[in-house]
Parts: structure tokens; sequence; C-alpha cells
């Protein structure tokens, strides 16, 4: 068979090819060497917080003791910026910012270029890029646990803080007093707090209020059908509205991974008032009083399950949202767990023509986890004045009732915290929960971000998927908290 | 002096392109595992440490052993099934392109959207799974918050998902086959079980293990669906190697602990993949 000559056509679109190849191998050498370059410089190392308090405060602009107000800035200065702010996906407390994003760029010009996170990669991911200098986010949103674990790499904020409200000290005086040290590391603000919530047991008024259930509770127990004062208080609960016939169960917790931890951390905090380790790295679970509790704690809750019968078989699947769906299913009438989770859900139509509005009760021993949230801002960050207004505009009035209408949280800002609860907008409770003395900190220590995130949502899980026993726990928790703070001493 | 061919010139991207995103974070992640991410201190030494402890850790032989048996049990699956679908589509018959189409049509969701749509099929509450268990008179189950069920419903997903690509490489492996030694069977009175497992079976050896290769590896590196799906839970009862790793690095801010695991599933990959080599090669010489 004769060889076929190629025809002109054929050969241009051969050298078309070949042009084409070598330039796109000519783009894959050049991005390699722009690559090869990146990788080959020296990883920042940590920064050091130089603290100085040189500026001239300027006159302030509020009163130390008014409401966080802003507003902003004569002549937009900082229009065209675009600030990455990395916040918690579908976190329903951060609902009522996102929603007035516009208006804030509308005042300032400045562009937020917002990047939805998940749990609990939201803790630790921008930490990795913060320690590492990538600007790639020039605000994070953590909780205050993590915040010890951030502050090496955060932007001092003094310098602005000083400048819109006359100084530190008047800034700091606005918050709640137990908060007031918690922002600042080495004399420099480093975060501000946007977000105050506690620990409840959610109910069904409807059900608790009956008069017929009321009375049916007292024919049974002998008491009144109230607020859960004991341990063996709520298993009665639980146990007399666990109905078989309609598949309700009488109590539900979030039990999912990570929020299994929390649930099980609230309950040992709220009776210790010590967050398993102190802030001397004295572990308060490895013996005596502290290991009985973590012990009989953890017993009580998988015998909620396996002994009782008053909790989901699934336990160790309900997340917040699930606990939600079998409430509004009618499978549920108590769920344990941040209120600032349903607060703002339970006050719609769809909840409330349902089964009305539900209560909330505190846990039988009050107290249980602080929930602190706050923006931390990078170091590293090209745009420090912008992100400042952003934060500041989060931790704003207006802001932090638009996110307490929607969610129940409470604010760290003494103001707007009361305006909130006469406003209803505070969930009943936040207010005096995270002031009582039961309320627990997680504790200040930067290897608070790995014992969180790394001992507590990983080992608690596994006893209440049934992998551990309630010892096993205990003597996993110990090992891991010892892991992480090693080398501390 | 000779020029360089134009093949090797040719090469040079490729390989460039390997060394960088390939092997350079290989190097590092192993340098990685020597070290630990102390918060609040940074980069730390630690020598062998992150090794000691996870080879001390029986959590850690469990996800190997369990990330082994995920693997054989959805490789075995898809080859059953990617079997049968094939030899029952490989000739042409009135409705065969129908066929064909819902077969290969998992092939259209990316795993984290198919992991999402299972989840919502094996919701206790919702999903459509447990609605037709209850309408036969059955209980509904938990089927991603047992620990019992965890793997193995996500092995199902993991199979619906991927058994259109081993189904695709058997099928045409099967076009692939020549007619006369199948003719000659027929002729001499084969029955259709033993033209199978005499000539078909053999003449696909080749392409059967590259499938499986394939298949195998990927996987081995399971990431998606178990993340997805159960995050590893409950507990750790469907944990695999790479979520792992995943979760102790980014999750637990251990970065060198998960580099260590990240390190030691390279190299179980690489020898699981020097062993199938060997056995292809070796099925080559014969």
């Amino acid at each position: 068979m004769s060889e076929k000559k190629p025809s002109k056509e054929e050969v241009d679109r051969r050298k078309f090819l070949k042009y084409t190849g070598a330039f796109v191998a000519g783009a894959v050498i050049a991005g390699a060497g722009v690559a090869a370059y990146n990788a080959s410089q020296p990883v920042p190392t940590m920064p050091t917080q130089t603290v100085t308090q040189t500026v001239t405060a300027s006159p302030a602009t509020v009163a130390p003791t008014q409401l966080v107000q802003w507003s902003p800035r004569p002549g937009k200065p900082y229009a065209g910026t675009t600030l990455n702010v990395a916040a918690y996906q579908g976190w329903i407390c951060y609902a009522g910012a996102l929603k007035m994003i516009p208006d804030f760029e509308a005042a300032t010009g400045i562009n937020v270029n917002l990047i939805e996170i998940p749990s609990p990669d939201i803790l630790s991911k921008p930490l990795l890029d913060f320690s590492q200098g990538t600007k790639r986010y020039d605000v994070t949103t953590t909780s205050s646990g993590f915040w010890p674990a951030y502050f090496p790499y955060a932007l001092n904020l003094n310098k602005y803080a000083t400048e819109d409200f006359g100084s530190l000290d008047a800034f700091v005086s606005q918050l709640e007093p137990v908060m007031q040290k918690k922002p600042v590391y080495q004399g420099a603000l480093s975060a501000i707090p946007i977000h105050a919530n506690m620990q409840f047991i959610v109910y069904r008024r409807d059900l608790m209020e009956s008069t017929t259930e009321q009375a049916a509770f007292k024919a049974k127990y002998g008491r009144d059908l109230a607020q859960p004062m004991s341990y063996d208080n709520l298993v009665d609960l639980g146990t007399f509205f666990t109905r078989p016939d309609s598949g309700m169960k009488g109590f539900t917790y979030w039990g999912n991974g990570a929020l299994g931890g929390y649930v099980y951390a609230a309950m040992c905090w709220a009776e210790r008032h010590i967050p398993f380790i102190d802030e001397n790295y004295n572990i308060d679970i490895e013996s005596g009083p502290g290991h009985d509790t973590a012990v009989k704690l953890a017993q009580w809750l998988v015998d909620l399950t396996n002994k009782y019968h008053i909790t989901p078989d699934s336990e160790s699947s309900v997340t917040s949202g699930a606990a939600w769906e079998l409430y509004m299913a009618g499978k549920t009438p108590m769920i344990f767990g941040w209120m600032g989770d349903y607060w703002g859900t339970a006050r719609t139509a769809d909840v409330t023509s349902k089964y009305g509005q539900p209560a909330g009760w505190p846990w039988v021993v009050p107290g249980g986890w602080i929930s602190c949230w706050g923006h931390v801002a990078d170091s590293h960050t090209d745009n420090p004045g912008a992100a400042w207004e952003y934060m500041k505009w989060v931790a704003s009035h207006d802001v932090q009732g638009a996110m307490a209408d929607g969610s129940g949280q409470g604010s760290w800002f003494t103001a707007n915290m009361q305006d909130q609860v006469a406003k209803g907008y505070t969930a009943a409770g936040v207010a005096d929960g995270i002031s009582a003395p039961g309320a627990t900190w997680p504790a200040f220590i930067p290897e608070w971000a790995q014992i969180e995130n790394g001992v507590i949502a990983v080992e608690v899980p596994k006893l209440i998927s049934g992998a551990y026993t309630a010892e096993q726990l205990v003597d996993a928790l110990v090992a891991g908290i010892k892991t992480a703070i090693q080398g501390h001493k | 002096m000779k020029k360089p061919s134009a093949f090797i010139l040719m090469l040079i991207p490729i390989v460039i392109l390997v060394l960088v995103i390939f092997v350079y974070p290989l190097l590092d992640t192993f340098w990685l595992s020597f070290f630990e991410f102390k918060v609040g201190r940074g980069l730390v030494f630690v020598g062998t440490s992150n090794f000691n402890d996870l080879f001390s850790d029986p959590v850690f032989f469990m996800t190997i052993v369990r990330t082994f048996a995920y693997m054989v049990g959805v490789v075995a699956v898809n080859f059953g099934l990617g079997m049968g679908f094939a030899l029952l589509t490989y000739r042409p018959f009135k409705g065969v392109s129908l066929l064909r189409t819902i077969i290969l049509l998992p092939m259209l969701f990316i795993p984290a959207a198919a992991a999402v749509i299972w989840a919502l099929l094996y919701d206790p509450l919702f999903g459509l799974i447990n609605h037709i268990l209850e309408a036969i008179g059955l209980n509904a189950v938990a089927f991603l918050g047992v620990t019992s069920t965890a793997m193995p419903a996500v092995m199902v997903t993991d199979i619906w998902g991927w058994t259109p690509f081993v189904y695709l490489i058997i099928v045409a492996g099967l076009q692939g086959l020549p007619a006369a030694p199948f003719e000659a069977a027929e002729i001499d009175g084969a029955s259709s079980f033993q033209k199978f497992r005499r000539l078909t079976i053999p003449m696909l050896r080749p392409v059967l293990l590259i499938a499986v290769l394939i298949k195998a590896i990927d996987t081995f590196r399971a990431f998606d669906y178990i993340w997805i799906m159960t995050g590893g839970g409950p507990g750790d009862a469907s944990m695999l190697l790479t979520p792992l790793a995943y979760r102790a690095a980014f999750t637990e801010v251990q970065f060198g602990h998960g580099s260590a695991i990240a390190a030691v599933f390279f190299l179980l990959s690489l020898a699981l993949t020097v062993a199938f080599l060997y056995f292809y090669l070796r099925g080559g010489e014969d």
C-alpha cells in the first residue's frame, strides 16, 4: 500500500499542534519555575509581637460607656480593598451579619470576600495559614479556645482601638468583666468577641405544660413535672416521654463527632468548673474527684442510650440539625445543646404553629462550656485598617442585634447584651449563664487547639458509639491531653 | 553534537510537572513526618516519635486492616457486578444502548455529590431507604450512625459510583476478543461456562489485572465518600487511612503526625502496586 502524501492542510495542522505544544510546554516550565522559587523561600518564623502605644490618642469618637456604635470612616479610606474573611459555614449565629454585609460594602467601599469553611476545619485551617504567612485570610472567625493558638500570629489592634475609642482600656471596658482580659495578648488587643452562648435543654412547652401530662407524671413519680434538678430527674423525664408507639425518645443530645465531645465536656465542666486541664497544665481528670466525675458522667451518658433507652439508638449520628428534625417530627421533646442553634428557628411560624414556641431549662447542674467566638486578623494582612473596620462593624450594636435576633446568641459588649435581652433577641438565660459560677472557659493555653479538636472531638465519639467504656474514655482523654502538652513543661 | 530528540524534549514538561506536583510534595511529607507542629512554638523536630506513636497505636493498625477490608470488599463487588453487566451487554441486542446508559449513569455524579445524595437516602427519619423498609414492615435503621452498618453503607455508595468504570473496561476488553477461538470451542462442544472459564478469562486477564490495579489503588485511598458520609465515625468505625491522615493534619492540627500517616500510606500503596505489577508481568510471561 503506497504511503499517502500529507496534504498542505494536514501539514499546517501539524505545525499548529507543534507550536501550540511548544507554547504550553513553555508555560508549564515557567509556572514550575515560579512554584519552585516560592517553595524555596524560607518558611516565615513566628512574628514577635511588639507592643507599642505611641499613637497619640485622638478624641474618642464614642464615649466608653456607649454602645459600640459603628459609622463608616469619612472619605472611604479603604475603598477598593478586598477583604478575605474566613467564616463558619452554615452557622446560624452569623446569618444576621451576612445579610448586612452589602450595607457594609456600600458604606466603606470594602469588598468582603467571604470564604465559608465547615466546622471543625474553620478552627484549624486558618491557623495553618496564619502561622505560615500565606495571607489567604485577612480575618478569621474562631472560638475563644483557639485564641491562644492564633495570638502569636494575630494583628495588634491597639492602634485602631486607640484611634477610635481613645485608649485600649476604653474599648476593653465595654466588654463583660469576665471577657475583658481574654482578647488581650501581651498587652495587645488581638481578638474581638462577637458571640456568646451557653447550653440548654430545649423542650416542648406544649408537652411539659400540658395538664394531662403533668397529672400523669405526678401520679407516676410523686412530684411535679418541672425543670430537672438532678441526673435522676432528667432520666425520669426522659423515661416518661419515651413513647414506643409514636417512636418518641424522651431526650436527645448532640452525639455526632465533635459535637458529642463538646456536650460531654460541657456536662463535666458544669460539675467541676475545670475544663479537664487548667492554665497551669494540671490535668483535672487524671485522678481524684475530677477523674471520678469524668467517669461517672461518661457512664451516665452511655446509660441514657444503653440502659435507660431514652435517647435515639443512633445517638452517635445526631447533629444539631438532626436533633431539630427529631424535635419537629415529634420524635423527641427535649434536646440538650447550644440554644443559639435553635432560638431563631424556634420562633418561626412553622415551629410555633406546630408545638408552640419551645422553652429552655439550664442543665441539671447549672453552668457548662462558655461558647465564645470572635474575629482575629492575620498579622501578615496587607489590609489591617480594613480588617479592623470589618471586625468593629460585626461587634457593633446593629449587627450584634441582627445576629442575636436570628439565633438567640448574646453579645460580649455589655450595652449590646442589655439591649438584646430587653428586646428579647438573646435567649433567656444566656446573659446570666455566661456569668454563672459554673460557666467554664476552655483552658487559655495554646495547646487547647489540639486538645479540643484532636482529643475531645476524637475520643468522646468513641464512647458514644460504644467503642470505649467510660474508664477507657477518660484514660484516652488523659493520654491525649498529655501528648498535646508534651514538651511544655 | 547530536541534538536531543523531539521525544525527549516533549517529555521534559511532564517530567517537571511530576517533579513539582508529586515528587516535591512527597519528599516534603516525609520530611515533615519527623517534625511536629507545636501550637504557639511552630515546627519542632521530634525524630521518629510520630512513627513510634503510630506503630504503638492499635487504632492505627485497625485503620490499616479496615482500609484493606474496604478495598477488597469494594473491588470484589465492583468486578462481580462489572463483569455481570459486561457479559449482559457486550453483544448487541434491542435495547442494549438504553441498558448501557442506565449502567453508566452513576458516572455522571462526582463522588462528593454522590456522597451527599446517599447520605440523604440513608437518613433514619426522612431517607428513601428507611421509608421503604418501614413500608414493608421493618424498622428504620440509622445506617450511617451505627458502628456495624456505617462502613458497609459507604461501601455500597462507592460500589454504586465506580462499577460503571469497571464495566466500561471489561466490556471494551470483551468486544476486543477474537471470535475464532470461541467458534472453535463451539465446534468442539464447549459449554458457555467452559468457554468463559477457559477462553474469556485468560484472554481478558491483562485487561482485568490493569483494571484491578487502578481500582484497588483508587479505593485504597478512598476519602470523599467516607469524609462526607460519616467523617470516619461513628467513633472510628468507618475510618480509613486517608481520612485519618487528613483529620490528624487539618482537624487535630498535628501536621507531623498526619504526614507520618501519609508516609506509611504511600509505602503501603507502593507495595500494593508492586505486588499487582508482579502478577501482571508474570501473567505476561505465562
